[in-house]
C-alpha cells in the first residue's frame, strides 16, 4: 500500500493539554452558579421521567445555561445519568454466516478459483486450530475489545463472528472500555489474544496501555493485536509497544486467521 | 497453557488470586493428559479446604431468551454491592457444532456485576458437549467456591430438556421461564416439574403481568400434585429483574429465594437427593471419560481413518460401517 499522507495527533499532548484548560477552568468558574445549573438539570430530568413536559423541563435550554455558566459537557450529562442512568449498548452477533459463504459452492465459473482457494484456506485454519488444542489443550481464545471512546463495533462483530466460525473461542468486550476493563475481562476469562478494535485513532495511546494493564495482572503472555483503521505509519510505533500483529482495512480474515495461528503455534513450541 | 504445581494453584486459589482461580479454571478445561492429572489433583487436595467454605453452588436454567444472564446480573449486583457478598458466575455459551468456535457474549449483559470488585465471571464454551453445560462446571465451581465466594452461579445454554446434568451439580437449582410459556412448553413441563427446586416467571413487568400470574399458578398447582409427597415443593415467583431494579426491590426478591432454599436445604427430600447427586454426577462422569479416553487414543484415530476410506468405497452405510468397526476393535483388546 502506498503512503497516504495522514495528520498524526499527539494524543499524550492532547490529553494534557485538554486537562489543563479543564482544571484552569474549574479553577476560574463560580462553581456555586455551576453547580445550580446542574441540579436543574437534574430536577428536570426527573420530572421529564415522569412524563411532565413543561417548558421549565426543556433539557436542552438548561443545558445551554449550564454551558453558560461554565459547565462540562461531562458534567451535564453525568447530572443526567443521575436520572436515566447509562446507556448500554446491547451485544448481538450471529455466527455461521462467514462458514456458509466460504463454503458456498456456486456455478459462476468465475468464482470458482476464488472458492477452491477460501476451501484450502478453511482446511488448513482447521488443521491448525486442532494442532494448537492439542498443543495448548484448550481451543484459542481470543477477547475483542473495544477501548475509550470508539463506538464503531460493526468490524468488532464481523471478526467475532467470523472467528467463531474458523474455529476460535470469542469473548465481546463491552464498548468504552478502559485497559483496566479489559486486563480484567482477559484475566478472569483466561484468553490467549486481546484483539483490539480501533476505529476512532485511538490506537497509539490504547494499545502501551493494554500492555501495561496485562502485565499488571500478570498476564504478560497474552498477545496484543490490533486491528481496524491503522494507518502503516503506525505500524512501528505499535509493534514497538506490545501489538504483535496489526491488521489494517482490507486485511482477508480467513488470512488474518493463519497469520494469528501461526504466531500462537510458534510461542507454545518456544 | 503453561502447568503448575498443585501447591502453586491452591495458595493462589486460597488468596482469591484471580490470575490462580483462572488458571485453575483453564486447566480443568484443559484436554491433554498431564492436565487432566494435575486438574484431578488439585481437586483431590480442595477438598479439605472445601469443608471450611459456606459458599453455595447455585444453577440457573431456563429456555433461550428468557433472562438468565440479566437475573444473574441483577441479582448479583445486589449481592455484591449491597450485601458485600462474593460472587462468581460460570456463564456457558453454546458453540458451532460444524467449527467448534463459539461467540461468548453472556458476559456483556452482565455488565453491572462485572464490574464489581467482589465478582467473577468467567464464560465457558460448551465445546461439543450435550447437556446443556460443559461437564467439567462442577469442578470449575468447586475451585469458585474454594477460592472463597459465597455464591457461585451456573448459568446453562437454555435448551430445556437436556438440560439436568446441571441439576446434579448444584446446590440449589433456578428454573426460570417466560411470562407466556405455560402452554408453549407442555413437552418439558414434566421435567421441570421434576427437578426445578424454584420456579421464576421471568420478564413478568406490568405489561405481562396478567399472563405471567396464570402461567405460575399453573405451575404451581401442579407442583402441589406431582410433589405432595415430599416435605420439599418448589415455589414460584413473578419477577421481572429490570423492574425490581429500578424500584430497589432486589433485596425482597432474595428474601424470597433465600427462604425457599432454606427450606429445601432443611427438608429430608434434600438429604435424600444427596447421595443420588454423587450417583448421577458419578455416572456421567464415567460415560464421559470413557468416551474421551477412547476417542483421544491413536487406536481410535486409526479405526476412524480406516472406516473413513471404507466409506468412500461407497459398498456400506455409515451405520454398517461404524457398528463393526467398534465392534472389531472391541474384540480384538477383549474388551466385550
Amino acid at each position: 500500500m502506498e503512503d497516504i499522507p495522514i495528520l498524526k495527533v499527539n494524543n499524550a499532548e492532547v490529553i494534557k493539554k485538554q486537562k489543563e484548560k479543564l482544571d484552569k477552568l474549574k479553577k476560574e468558574r463560580d462553581e456555586k452558579k455551576v453547580q445550580a445549573a446542574l441540579d436543574r438539570i437534574t430536577k428536570a430530568a426527573e420530572k421529564v421521567r415522569e412524563g411532565v413536559y413543561e417548558k421549565d423541563y426543556n433539557l436542552l435550554a438548561l443545558c445551554v445555561h449550564a454551558a453558560e455558566s461554565l459547565a462540562t459537557v461531562g458534567e451535564m450529562s453525568l447530572a443526567m445519568e443521575k436520572v436515566f442512568g447509562r446507556y448500554k449498548a446491547e451485544v448481538q452477533t450471529i455466527s455461521g454466516v462467514y462458514l456458509r459463504e466460504y463454503r458456498d459452492v456456486g456455478d459462476e465459473k468465475e468464482m470458482e478459483t476464488f472458492r477452491k482457494e477460501n476451501q484450502k484456506k478453511l482446511a488448513l485454519i482447521k488443521e491448525k486450530v486442532d494442532l494448537f488444542i492439542k498443543e495448548d489443550g484448550r481451543r484459542p481464545r481470543l477477547l475483542l475489545a473495544k477501548m475509550g471512546q470508539d463506538g464503531h463495533d460493526r468490524g468488532q462483530k464481523v471478526v467475532a463472528s467470523s472467528f467463531a466460525d474458523l474455529g476460535f473461542d470469542v469473548d465481546i468486550g463491552p464498548l468504552f472500555q478502559s485497559a483496566e476493563d479489559v486486563a480484567r475481562m482477559a484475566l478472569e476469562n483466561h484468553v490467549h489474544v486481546v484483539g483490539l478494535s480501533s476505529l476512532a485513532a485511538g490506537h497509539l495511546t490504547f494499545t502501551p496501555s493494554l500492555r501495561d494493564a496485562l502485565k499488571k495482572v500478570d498476564l504478560e503472555e497474552v498477545l496484543i493485536i490490533v486491528g481496524g483503521v491503522v494507518p502503516p505509519q503506525d505500524y512501528p510505533e505499535l509493534k514497538a509497544n506490545g501489538a504483535s500483529l496489526i491488521f489494517g482495512p482490507g486485511t482477508v480474515l480467513t488470512d488474518a486467521a493463519i497469520e494469528l495461528l501461526d504466531l500462537l503455534l510458534k510461542r507454545i513450541k518456544k | 497453557m503453561k502447568l503448575y504445581s498443585v501447591k502453586d494453584y491452591l495458595t493462589g486459589i486460597k488468596r482469591n488470586d484471580k490470575i490462580w482461580i483462572s488458571r485453575a479454571l483453564s486447566l480443568i478445561e484443559g484436554r491433554r493428559i498431564e492436565q487432566r492429572d494435575l486438574s484431578c489433583q488439585l481437586i483431590s487436595s480442595l477438598e479439605k479446604s472445601l469443608e471450611k467454605k459456606s459458599g453455595k453452588i447455585i444453577g440457573v436454567s431456563g429456555t433461550p431468551g428468557v433472562g438468565k444472564s440479566t437475573f444473574i446480573d441483577g441479582l448479583g449486583y445486589h449481592l455484591t454491592e449491597d450485601l458485600k457478598l462474593r460472587v462468581a458466575v460460570l456463564a456457558v455459551d453454546p458453540s458451532s457444532i460444524r467449527s467448534g468456535g463459539s461467540v461468548l457474549g453472556d458476559k456483556t449483559r452482565m455488565q453491572m456485576l462485572a464490574s464489581s470488585d467482589l465478582s467473577f465471571i468467567r464464560p465457558v464454551a460448551l465445546s461439543g458437549f450435550t447437556g446443556g453445560v460443559h461437564p467439567r462446571v462442577r469442578e470449575m465451581s468447586l475451585v469458585l467456591k474454594a477460592a472463597g465466594y459465597d455464591y457461585v452461579f451456573i448459568e446453562s445454554v437454555g435448551v430445556g430438556q437436556a438440560e439436568f446434568d446441571l441439576y446434579w451439580m448444584v446446590d440449589f437449582f433456578l428454573l426460570l421461564i417466560g411470562p407466556n410459556e405455560g402452554d408453549a412448553i407442555q413437552g418439558i413441563k414434566r421435567g421441570i416439574l421434576e427437578f426445578a427446586h424454584h420456579i421464576i416467571v421471568h420478564k413478568a413487568d406490568e405489561i405481562s403481568k396478567g399472563e405471567a400470574s396464570i402461567t405460575a399458578s399453573q405451575y404451581q398447582s401442579s407442583l402441589q400434585i406431582l410433589r405432595s409427597g415430599d416435605d420439599f415443593i418448589p415455589k414460584v415467583q413473578l419477577l421481572s429483574t429490570l423492574d425490581a431494579l429500578k424500584k430497589k426491590k432486589m433485596g425482597e426478591v432474595w428474601a424470597i429465594l433465600q427462604d425457599c432454599m432454606k427450606d429445601y436445604w432443611k427438608s429430608s427430600f434434600f438429604q435424600s437427593s444427596l447421595s443420588e447427586s454423587l450417583k448421577q454426577q458419578l455416572e456421567s462422569k464415567l460415560k464421559l471419560d470413557t468416551i474421551e479416553m477412547i476417542m483421544e487414543s491413536s487406536v481410535f484415530e486409526k479405526m476412524r481413518e480406516k472406516a473413513l476410506k471404507e466409506l468412500s468405497f461407497g459398498k456400506k452405510l455409515p451405520g454398517s460401517i461404524s457398528y463393526e468397526s467398534v465392534k472389531k476393535l472391541f474384540q480384538e483388546k477383549n474388551l466385550g
